[in-house]
């Protein structure tokens, strides 16, 4: 496949990620309702107008909360009574993974469903695994939105070259090996530093650029973040070894015991760990249902 | 000959150069996996260093190795009933052996387990003599070990992607897929009564052997070759030491313990397993 001339280089890759112009930009929004949120005082109905600018985005985001799980009764009828229900910190969460995928559906793998649904099980398996690990609320928050986007590479590989991407897809599943093994040998870079090239483009958080970066990487990710990306590392294979994962992409078949012995993870949690790794991903099937 | 040692540098500088050639990922936990794989290429080469290896590679000098190298790094042996011969050795001659010296209790260690595939296919063995009515009263405690955690937690889910399923369990064997596995999508799950039976724990074969009590059997299969003869001295020193005299160490079909001094001796007739003789 290397030898092949339509198959761009490192270089190549990098300058087309930086110059790409027809994927769109992040949606603005996760921004302003995080924001609002972050004030002293925040609003629902403030964060509902935000919302509701976006008239899919809006359409979306009531659907989600009509789910039993948020409203056992009768849906809200109002985007601000949506937000009541799902709560302040919960909307945030929705929100992220409603724009993105409102925003970015039409653009990387053809299965866009199931490309989004193991980014949401990776995020919710991260944010799980972090509270399991007594870790910090702003931890288990970031590995929830580096786990959703951790894959943006792909997205934006997809978009720029949909033939060379299909055929790595299908040359990791014919040899069983992980496709991003299979694309740095093909393109001399893999989807997670795309990914990370392309956050940070985006202006996001510097840890949330290094762990989207260095999720098949974790040893490498800079000292400070690093065990964000060993979390989403974590969380990547399991949510993949129990099936949450497209139909063309290879189960994980390795994760670096560097990353599960920094979090103190044991035998003994495996069990609990693939439970909720379910749960995780039935979460996320249902969410994008 | 001695295994040429790794430094961590060393091993940084291969897994650039491995990432940059083919793809793969190499992490720090993986001097073990590296050693094992490409010490016998090293060798081949006649290179006193994995620096000395690399440099011959990247120049040209050893550009043949380049395919190998990735062979050697991402070809997974693993599978059911691996060197199905030697379970037959081990069906007809060693399992009878076992029971008339220790009796009906016997404890079985697969002491590099990999992602589980050894100790379960005991496991399987054992369930599917049960169904034939032999070995009646027959128990066989197994347990399993490895030292890489990522292997280990596929073994202890007990999940296994198709094509890893379905390894070593065509043909005849192809029943067992079917008795002993579930379907869940493009999965395979060993059902929860073969999980059960098989106690895992993460170990490294250098350190002290991590179960109390003797073990009858233990299973040291293709693991050893990647040892020099003084590591492959000191593992055996620890097993022998846990093993009864008549246990019986369960080796790979290729491989032989001539020339290093352990209290093992071949059974005479079952090419690939070894007795302790004290």
């Amino acid at each position: 496949m290397t030898n092949r001339p339509e198959v761009p280089d490192r270089a190549a890759v990098l300058a087309a990620v930086d110059a790409v112009d027809n994927l769109p930009p992040f949606p603005e929004v996760v921004a302003e309702v995080r924001d609002e949120l972050g004030r002293p005082d925040p609003e629902p109905a403030r964060v509902a107008a935000l919302i509701e600018e976006d008239a899919a985005l809006a359409a979306r985001f009531l659907a989600v909360a009509s789910a039993p799980r948020y409203s056992p009764t009768a849906p809200p009828r109002t985007v601000r009574q949506a937000v009541v229900r799902v709560g302040l910190a919960e909307t945030a969460r929705v929100i992220l993974a409603v724009a993105v995928y409102e925003r970015f559906r039409r653009f990387g793998p053809p299965d866009a469903r199931a490309f989004w649904e193991h980014g949401m099980a990776v995020g919710l398996l991260g944010a799980t695994l972090a509270r399991m690990a007594d870790a910090s609320p702003e931890v288990a928050e970031l590995a929830y939105t580096a786990g959703l986007l951790h894959d943006l590479g792909e997205l934006a590989l997809y978009h720029l070259y949909p033939e060379v991407s299909a055929a790595i897809a299908a040359r990791s599943h014919k040899t069983g090996r992980p496709n991003h093994e299979v694309e740095r040998a093909a393109l001399g870079v893999e989807h997670g530093e795309v990914g990370g090239r392309l956050a940070s483009r985006w202006g996001l958080p510097a840890d949330l650029v290094a762990v989207v970066a260095f999720h098949h990487r974790p040893w490498a990710a800079p000292v400070d973040h690093r065990r964000a990306a060993q979390l989403v590392h974590i969380a990547d294979f399991v949510a993949k070894h129990v099936g949450y994962v497209r139909a063309e992409d290879v189960p994980g078949e390795d994760f670096d015991g560097g990353a599960w012995a920094a979090w103190g993870f044991s035998l003994d949690d495996v069990d609990a760990i693939l439970e909720r790794a379910r749960a995780s991903g039935k979460e996320a099937a249902a969410f994008f249902a | 000959m001695k295994r040429v040692p790794l430094s961590r540098g060393e091993l940084r500088e291969l897994a650039v150069w491995v990432e940059q050639a083919c793809g793969i990922a190499i992490g720090p936990d993986k001097g073990y996996l590296v050693q094992s794989r490409l010490g016998p290429l090293v060798e081949e080469a006649g290179c006193r260093s994995y620096h000395e290896f690399l440099q011959q590679v990247a120049s040209g000098r050893l550009a043949s190795m380049r395919d190998r190298i990735v062979d050697a790094l991402t070809t997974n042996e693993t599978s059911w009933f691996r060197e199905p011969d030697s379970w037959l050795r081990f069906e007809k001659h060693v399992l009878p052996l076992l029971r008339e010296r220790f009796g009906p209790r016997l404890r079985a260690w697969s002491a590099a387990c990999s992602s589980g595939q050894e100790p379960y296919s005991l496991v399987m063995l054992m369930a599917e003599r049960s169904r034939r009515g032999l070995d009646e009263g027959l128990r066989v405690e197994v347990l399993a070990s490895d030292l890489s955690p990522s292997a280990l937690f596929v073994a202890r889910s007990g999940r296994y992607a198709e094509f890893a399923a379905r390894r070593g369990l065509s043909g005849r064997r192809e029943a067992i897929l079917h008795r002993y596995f579930e379907r869940e999508g493009r999965f395979f799950v060993i059902r929860p009564e073969v999980r059960g039976r098989v106690r895992f724990k993460m170990h490294n074969l250098l350190d002290p052997v991590p179960w109390v009590g003797r073990l009858h059997l233990v299973m040291l299969r293709n693991v050893m070759i990647y040892f020099s003869p003084a590591v492959k001295e000191a593992v055996l020193r620890r097993l022998t030491g846990s093993m009864p005299a008549g246990a019986i160490l369960w080796l790979g079909g290729s491989e032989t313990l001539f020339g290093l001094s352990a209290p093992l001796a071949p059974l005479p007739g079952v090419r690939g397993f070894y007795e302790v003789k004290r």
